[in-house]
Protein backbone atom coordinates (compact mmCIF):
# COMPACT_ATOMS: atom_id res chain seq x y z
CA UNK A 1 0.00 0.00 0.00
CA UNK A 2 2.87 2.33 0.82
CA UNK A 3 4.45 1.57 -2.50
CA UNK A 4 1.18 2.34 -4.25
CA UNK A 5 0.89 5.59 -2.33
CA UNK A 6 4.44 6.54 -3.26
CA UNK A 7 3.55 5.93 -6.87
CA UNK A 8 0.85 8.57 -6.51
CA UNK A 9 -2.13 6.36 -5.67
CA UNK A 10 -4.18 8.67 -3.52
CA UNK A 11 -6.68 6.04 -2.46
CA UNK A 12 -3.84 3.92 -1.13
CA UNK A 13 -2.48 6.80 0.90
CA UNK A 14 -5.95 7.62 2.13
CA UNK A 15 -6.35 4.08 3.44
CA UNK A 16 -2.92 4.13 4.95
CA UNK A 17 -3.55 7.36 6.77
CA UNK A 18 -7.02 6.41 7.95
CA UNK A 19 -5.53 3.45 9.79
CA UNK A 20 -3.44 5.78 11.88
CA UNK A 21 -5.50 8.94 12.00
CA UNK A 22 -6.87 8.38 15.49
CA UNK A 23 -3.55 7.64 17.15
CA UNK A 24 -2.03 10.58 15.29
CA UNK A 25 -4.76 12.83 16.64
CA UNK A 26 -4.17 11.58 20.18
CA UNK A 27 -0.43 12.07 19.96
CA UNK A 28 -1.01 15.61 18.75
CA UNK A 29 -3.48 16.27 21.55
CA UNK A 30 -1.09 14.92 24.16
CA UNK A 31 1.54 17.40 23.05
CA UNK A 32 -0.57 20.49 22.38
CA UNK A 33 -3.31 19.90 24.95
CA UNK A 34 -6.12 21.25 22.79
CA UNK A 35 -8.51 19.20 20.71
CA UNK A 36 -9.00 21.87 18.05
CA UNK A 37 -5.29 22.50 17.70
CA UNK A 38 -4.64 18.78 17.64
CA UNK A 39 -6.94 18.46 14.65
CA UNK A 40 -5.13 21.25 12.84
CA UNK A 41 -1.75 19.79 13.67
CA UNK A 42 -2.81 16.35 12.54
CA UNK A 43 -4.16 17.54 9.25
CA UNK A 44 -1.05 19.52 8.59
CA UNK A 45 1.13 16.57 9.49
CA UNK A 46 -0.79 14.35 7.09
CA UNK A 47 -0.26 16.83 4.33
CA UNK A 48 3.40 16.92 5.14
CA UNK A 49 3.54 13.13 5.18
CA UNK A 50 2.13 13.09 1.69
CA UNK A 51 4.77 15.50 0.54
CA UNK A 52 7.55 13.52 2.18
CA UNK A 53 6.31 10.12 1.13
CA UNK A 54 8.87 9.81 -1.62
CA UNK A 55 11.56 9.86 1.04
CA UNK A 56 10.01 7.10 3.14
CA UNK A 57 12.15 3.97 3.32
CA UNK A 58 10.49 0.60 2.96
CA UNK A 59 12.78 -1.01 5.49
CA UNK A 60 11.28 1.00 8.33
CA UNK A 61 7.75 0.86 9.71
CA UNK A 62 5.28 3.49 8.58
CA UNK A 63 3.56 4.36 11.86
CA UNK A 64 6.63 5.65 13.77
CA UNK A 65 7.55 7.68 10.70
CA UNK A 66 4.10 9.23 10.59
CA UNK A 67 3.93 9.84 14.33
CA UNK A 68 7.28 11.58 14.25
CA UNK A 69 5.92 14.01 11.68
CA UNK A 70 2.83 14.56 13.82
CA UNK A 71 4.84 15.14 16.98
CA UNK A 72 7.18 17.54 15.19
CA UNK A 73 4.25 19.58 13.99
CA UNK A 74 2.76 19.57 17.47
CA UNK A 75 6.06 20.59 19.06
CA UNK A 76 6.44 23.41 16.56
CA UNK A 77 3.08 24.71 17.70
CA UNK A 78 4.07 24.43 21.34
CA UNK A 79 7.33 26.23 20.64
CA UNK A 80 5.50 29.08 18.97
CA UNK A 81 3.32 29.25 22.05
CA UNK A 82 6.39 29.53 24.23
CA UNK A 83 7.53 32.47 22.24
CA UNK A 84 4.23 34.13 22.84
CA UNK A 85 3.45 33.26 26.43
CA UNK A 86 6.08 31.05 28.06
CA UNK A 87 3.49 28.37 28.63
CA UNK A 88 4.77 24.93 29.39
CA UNK A 89 4.25 22.10 26.96
CA UNK A 90 0.98 20.44 27.77
CA UNK A 91 2.00 16.75 27.85
CA UNK A 92 -1.68 16.27 28.52
CA UNK A 93 -3.14 13.27 30.28
CA UNK A 94 -6.59 12.10 29.17
CA UNK A 95 -9.20 12.39 31.85
CA UNK A 96 -10.24 9.50 33.99
CA UNK A 97 -13.59 8.01 33.09
CA UNK A 98 -16.00 8.50 35.93
CA UNK A 99 -17.47 5.35 37.31
CA UNK A 100 -19.51 4.37 40.28
CA UNK A 101 -17.08 4.29 43.21
CA UNK A 102 -19.47 2.09 45.11
CA UNK A 103 -19.13 -0.64 42.51
CA UNK A 104 -15.47 -1.13 43.19
CA UNK A 105 -14.32 1.50 45.61
CA UNK A 106 -10.81 0.15 45.99
CA UNK A 107 -10.14 -0.07 42.26
CA UNK A 108 -11.63 3.38 41.72
CA UNK A 109 -9.52 4.97 44.42
CA UNK A 110 -6.42 3.26 43.16
CA UNK A 111 -7.07 4.39 39.62
CA UNK A 112 -7.67 7.95 40.74
CA UNK A 113 -4.35 7.95 42.58
CA UNK A 114 -2.51 6.54 39.59
CA UNK A 115 -4.06 9.16 37.32
CA UNK A 116 -3.11 11.97 39.70
CA UNK A 117 0.41 10.58 40.04
CA UNK A 118 0.86 10.48 36.27
CA UNK A 119 -0.34 14.07 36.04
CA UNK A 120 2.24 15.10 38.63
CA UNK A 121 5.20 13.68 36.68
CA UNK A 122 7.63 16.11 35.05
CA UNK A 123 6.66 16.88 31.44
CA UNK A 124 9.15 14.63 29.57
CA UNK A 125 8.43 11.63 31.79
CA UNK A 126 4.70 12.28 31.66
CA UNK A 127 4.80 12.36 27.87
CA UNK A 128 6.74 9.10 27.80
CA UNK A 129 4.24 7.41 30.12
CA UNK A 130 1.21 8.66 28.20
CA UNK A 131 2.68 7.48 24.90
CA UNK A 132 3.91 4.12 26.12
CA UNK A 133 1.12 3.10 28.47
CA UNK A 134 -1.99 5.13 27.75
CA UNK A 135 -1.59 5.34 23.98
CA UNK A 136 -0.01 1.91 23.99
CA UNK A 137 2.70 2.88 21.54
CA UNK A 138 5.73 0.68 21.11
CA UNK A 139 9.07 1.89 22.41
CA UNK A 140 10.13 2.69 18.87
CA UNK A 141 6.98 4.73 18.32
CA UNK A 142 7.38 6.44 21.67
CA UNK A 143 10.97 7.32 20.77
CA UNK A 144 9.77 8.77 17.47
CA UNK A 145 7.17 10.91 19.22
CA UNK A 146 9.59 12.10 21.88
CA UNK A 147 12.33 12.66 19.33
CA UNK A 148 14.88 10.78 21.44
CA UNK A 149 16.70 7.45 21.11
CA UNK A 150 14.94 4.33 22.42
CA UNK A 151 17.46 4.14 25.26
CA UNK A 152 16.33 7.54 26.49
CA UNK A 153 12.74 6.35 26.40
CA UNK A 154 13.71 3.38 28.56
CA UNK A 155 15.46 5.58 31.10
CA UNK A 156 12.61 8.09 31.23
CA UNK A 157 10.09 5.33 31.72
CA UNK A 158 12.26 3.78 34.39
CA UNK A 159 12.46 7.06 36.28
CA UNK A 160 8.76 7.62 35.83
CA UNK A 161 7.88 4.19 37.19
CA UNK A 162 10.12 4.77 40.20
CA UNK A 163 8.49 8.12 40.87
CA UNK A 164 5.03 6.65 40.46
CA UNK A 165 5.85 3.74 42.72
CA UNK A 166 7.10 6.09 45.42
CA UNK A 167 4.01 8.29 45.24
CA UNK A 168 1.60 5.39 45.04
CA UNK A 169 3.20 3.47 47.90
CA UNK A 170 2.55 6.50 50.08
CA UNK A 171 -1.03 6.90 48.86
CA UNK A 172 -2.15 3.34 48.72
CA UNK A 173 -0.26 1.65 51.51
CA UNK B 1 5.07 -3.34 46.41
CA UNK B 2 2.76 -1.85 43.84
CA UNK B 3 2.92 -3.10 40.27
CA UNK B 4 3.19 0.21 38.44
CA UNK B 5 3.03 -1.29 34.97
CA UNK B 6 -0.17 -3.15 35.80
CA UNK B 7 -1.64 0.02 37.32
CA UNK B 8 -0.85 1.99 34.16
CA UNK B 9 -2.24 -0.72 31.93
CA UNK B 10 -5.43 -0.64 33.97
CA UNK B 11 -5.54 3.15 33.78
CA UNK B 12 -5.29 3.01 29.98
CA UNK B 13 -8.60 1.17 29.92
CA UNK B 14 -10.30 3.86 31.98
CA UNK B 15 -9.38 7.13 30.35
CA UNK B 16 -11.34 9.14 27.84
CA UNK B 17 -9.61 10.82 24.93
CA UNK B 18 -10.97 14.06 23.47
CA UNK B 19 -11.97 12.35 20.23
CA UNK B 20 -14.24 10.08 22.26
CA UNK B 21 -16.08 13.04 23.74
CA UNK B 22 -17.22 14.61 20.53
CA UNK B 23 -17.13 13.65 16.92
CA UNK B 24 -13.98 14.56 15.08
CA UNK B 25 -14.72 17.56 12.92
CA UNK B 26 -15.59 16.36 9.50
CA UNK B 27 -12.75 17.02 7.20
CA UNK B 28 -13.00 16.29 3.55
CA UNK B 29 -10.75 13.34 2.95
CA UNK B 30 -7.54 15.17 2.63
CA UNK B 31 -6.20 13.12 -0.17
CA UNK B 32 -9.27 13.97 -2.15
CA UNK B 33 -8.57 17.56 -1.40
CA UNK B 34 -5.03 17.19 -2.57
CA UNK B 35 -6.22 15.47 -5.65
CA UNK B 36 -8.80 17.95 -6.37
CA UNK B 37 -6.71 20.75 -7.10
CA UNK B 38 -4.57 22.75 -5.33
CA UNK B 39 -3.51 22.56 -1.88
CA UNK B 40 -2.36 25.89 -0.97
CA UNK B 41 0.06 25.54 1.82
CA UNK B 42 0.67 28.98 2.94
CA UNK B 43 3.51 28.71 5.25
CA UNK B 44 3.47 30.92 8.23
CA UNK B 45 2.68 30.79 11.84
CA UNK B 46 -0.79 32.01 11.33
CA UNK B 47 -2.85 33.10 14.24
CA UNK B 48 -6.02 31.03 14.50
CA UNK B 49 -8.26 33.76 13.18
CA UNK B 50 -6.18 34.13 10.08
CA UNK B 51 -5.97 30.40 9.69
CA UNK B 52 -9.74 30.19 9.81
CA UNK B 53 -10.01 32.79 7.11
CA UNK B 54 -7.49 30.98 4.96
CA UNK B 55 -9.32 27.76 5.54
CA UNK B 56 -12.65 29.25 4.69
CA UNK B 57 -11.30 30.86 1.61
CA UNK B 58 -10.12 27.60 0.24
CA UNK B 59 -13.26 25.74 0.96
CA UNK B 60 -12.20 23.50 3.80
CA UNK B 61 -15.04 21.96 5.70
CA UNK B 62 -17.45 22.26 2.86
CA UNK B 63 -17.44 26.03 2.81
CA UNK B 64 -17.69 27.29 -0.70
CA UNK B 65 -16.26 30.74 -0.98
CA UNK B 66 -13.77 32.69 -2.90
CA UNK B 67 -14.44 31.37 -6.33
CA UNK B 68 -14.35 33.95 -9.03
CA UNK B 69 -17.35 34.81 -11.07
CA UNK B 70 -17.02 33.88 -14.68
CA UNK B 71 -16.21 36.86 -16.79
CA UNK B 72 -17.75 37.50 -20.13
CA UNK B 73 -16.02 35.09 -22.49
CA UNK B 74 -15.41 38.01 -24.81
CA UNK B 75 -13.18 39.56 -22.19
CA UNK B 76 -11.00 36.51 -21.90
CA UNK B 77 -7.79 35.86 -23.63
CA UNK B 78 -7.28 32.39 -24.83
CA UNK B 79 -3.84 31.00 -24.40
CA UNK B 80 -5.01 27.47 -24.71
CA UNK B 81 -4.62 27.65 -28.44
CA UNK B 82 -0.96 28.38 -27.94
CA UNK B 83 -0.55 25.10 -26.14
CA UNK B 84 -3.27 22.56 -26.33
CA UNK B 85 -6.46 24.38 -27.08
CA UNK B 86 -7.83 23.12 -23.78
CA UNK B 87 -7.45 25.91 -21.29
CA UNK B 88 -8.87 29.36 -21.38
CA UNK B 89 -8.07 31.90 -18.73
CA UNK B 90 -8.25 35.54 -18.06
CA UNK B 91 -5.11 37.62 -18.20
CA UNK B 92 -4.68 40.70 -16.04
CA UNK B 93 -5.00 43.54 -18.50
CA UNK B 94 -2.82 45.87 -16.44
CA UNK B 95 0.25 43.79 -17.18
CA UNK B 96 -0.10 44.05 -20.92
CA UNK B 97 1.05 41.23 -23.13
CA UNK B 98 3.39 38.60 -21.71
CA UNK B 99 6.79 38.36 -23.35
CA UNK B 100 7.03 34.69 -22.68
CA UNK B 101 4.47 31.96 -22.12
CA UNK B 102 5.25 28.38 -21.29
CA UNK B 103 3.39 25.35 -20.21
CA UNK B 104 5.50 22.81 -18.40
CA UNK B 105 5.16 19.05 -18.25
CA UNK B 106 2.97 19.24 -15.15
CA UNK B 107 0.48 21.55 -16.79
CA UNK B 108 1.58 24.80 -15.19
CA UNK B 109 1.41 27.95 -17.22
CA UNK B 110 4.15 30.50 -16.75
CA UNK B 111 3.72 34.00 -18.05
CA UNK B 112 6.55 36.51 -17.92
CA UNK B 113 5.65 40.18 -18.12
CA UNK B 114 7.88 43.14 -18.90
CA UNK B 115 8.11 46.14 -16.55
CA UNK B 116 5.00 48.27 -16.44
CA UNK B 117 3.49 51.01 -14.29
CA UNK B 118 2.16 48.63 -11.64
CA UNK B 119 5.00 46.14 -11.99
CA UNK B 120 8.17 48.21 -12.36
CA UNK B 121 10.37 45.12 -12.16
CA UNK B 122 8.16 43.06 -14.41
CA UNK B 123 6.01 40.21 -13.16
CA UNK B 124 5.73 36.45 -13.19
CA UNK B 125 2.28 34.92 -13.26
CA UNK B 126 1.79 31.21 -12.65
CA UNK B 127 -1.54 29.61 -13.49
CA UNK B 128 -2.55 26.20 -12.24
CA UNK B 129 -5.48 24.27 -13.49
CA UNK B 130 -7.80 22.84 -10.83
CA UNK B 131 -9.78 19.75 -10.59
CA UNK B 132 -13.49 19.96 -10.05
CA UNK B 133 -13.82 20.41 -6.32
CA UNK B 134 -11.89 23.53 -5.76
CA UNK B 135 -8.87 24.12 -3.72
CA UNK B 136 -8.12 24.05 -0.17
CA UNK B 137 -5.84 24.58 2.59
CA UNK B 138 -3.41 25.63 4.66
CA UNK B 139 -0.76 26.86 6.63
CA UNK B 140 2.00 27.40 8.92
CA UNK B 141 5.62 27.10 9.53
CA UNK B 142 7.81 30.05 9.10
CA UNK B 143 7.06 32.63 11.79
CA UNK B 144 8.43 35.39 9.60
CA UNK B 145 5.80 34.78 6.93
CA UNK B 146 2.48 36.52 7.01
CA UNK B 147 -0.73 35.85 5.19
CA UNK B 148 -3.43 38.42 4.71
CA UNK B 149 -6.75 37.97 3.03
CA UNK B 150 -7.57 40.69 0.54
CA UNK B 151 -10.64 41.26 -1.54
CA UNK B 152 -10.83 41.23 -5.28
CA UNK B 153 -13.87 42.03 -7.39
CA UNK B 154 -14.24 38.36 -8.21
CA UNK B 155 -13.66 37.06 -4.73
CA UNK B 156 -10.97 36.81 -2.10
CA UNK B 157 -7.24 36.46 -2.48
CA UNK B 158 -4.27 35.83 -0.24
CA UNK B 159 -1.34 38.16 0.05
CA UNK B 160 1.64 36.11 1.21
CA UNK B 161 4.67 37.89 2.54
CA UNK B 162 7.78 35.82 3.11
CA UNK B 163 9.48 33.26 0.98
CA UNK B 164 8.23 30.06 2.41
CA UNK B 165 5.00 29.17 0.73
CA UNK B 166 4.16 26.59 -1.80
CA UNK B 167 1.27 25.24 -3.76
CA UNK B 168 0.41 21.64 -4.31
CA UNK B 169 -1.58 20.88 -7.38
CA UNK B 170 -2.56 17.92 -9.41
CA UNK B 171 -0.09 17.57 -12.19
CA UNK B 172 0.14 15.19 -15.05
CA UNK B 173 -0.85 11.58 -14.40
CA UNK B 174 -2.68 12.64 -11.28
CA UNK B 175 0.44 13.15 -9.23
CA UNK B 176 0.46 15.83 -6.62
CA UNK B 177 3.15 18.29 -7.49
CA UNK B 178 4.68 20.78 -5.14
CA UNK B 179 5.40 24.18 -6.51
CA UNK B 180 7.23 26.83 -4.59
CA UNK B 181 7.28 30.46 -5.51
CA UNK B 182 10.01 31.19 -8.01
CA UNK B 183 10.99 34.53 -6.62
CA UNK B 184 11.69 35.82 -3.17
CA UNK B 185 9.27 38.39 -1.90
CA UNK B 186 5.52 38.50 -1.61
CA UNK B 187 2.97 36.82 -3.82
CA UNK B 188 -0.72 37.35 -4.46
CA UNK B 189 -2.72 34.14 -4.87
CA UNK B 190 -6.29 33.94 -6.02
CA UNK B 191 -8.69 31.59 -7.70
CA UNK B 192 -11.00 32.10 -10.63
CA UNK B 193 -13.17 29.46 -12.09
CA UNK B 194 -11.10 26.30 -11.95
CA UNK B 195 -7.77 28.05 -12.02
CA UNK B 196 -5.44 29.37 -9.38
CA UNK B 197 -3.22 32.33 -10.11
CA UNK B 198 -0.04 33.32 -8.34
CA UNK B 199 1.46 36.69 -9.09
CA UNK B 200 5.09 37.24 -8.14
CA UNK B 201 7.61 40.08 -8.37
CA UNK B 202 5.09 42.79 -7.55
CA UNK B 203 6.16 43.89 -4.11
CA UNK B 204 3.48 46.50 -3.56
CA UNK B 205 0.29 44.90 -2.28
CA UNK B 206 -2.10 47.49 -3.66
CA UNK B 207 -0.44 47.29 -7.05
CA UNK B 208 -0.77 43.51 -7.01
CA UNK B 209 -4.45 43.80 -6.15
CA UNK B 210 -5.02 46.30 -8.91
CA UNK B 211 -3.32 43.95 -11.35
CA UNK B 212 -5.44 41.02 -10.24
CA UNK B 213 -8.60 43.07 -10.61
CA UNK B 214 -7.70 44.33 -14.06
Amino acid sequence: MIEAAQAGDRAAFDSLVNEHRRVALRVAWTIVGSAAEAEDVTQEALLKAWRKLDGFRFDSPFRPWLLKIVSNEAKNLVRSRWRRSNRESAAAVPELVESDPAADAVAWERRRSVHAAVESLPGPERLAVVCRYLLELSETETAAVLGVPPGTVKSRLHRARESLAAVLEGHLS
Amino acid sequence: MIDVEAALTDLAQHVRWPDEERPIRRQPRWVELAAAVLLLLVVATIVPATRERVTAFFGIGGVEVGRGVMTDPAERSTLGSVFTGEVTFRLPAALGEPTEVRRDAEGRFWLVYPPSRLAPEGALLAVFEHGVDGGLTKLARDPSSQVTQVELDRGAALWVEGDDHFILFEGSAGRIVEDRGRLSGPALIWTEDDLTYRLEAVVDREAAIEIAKS
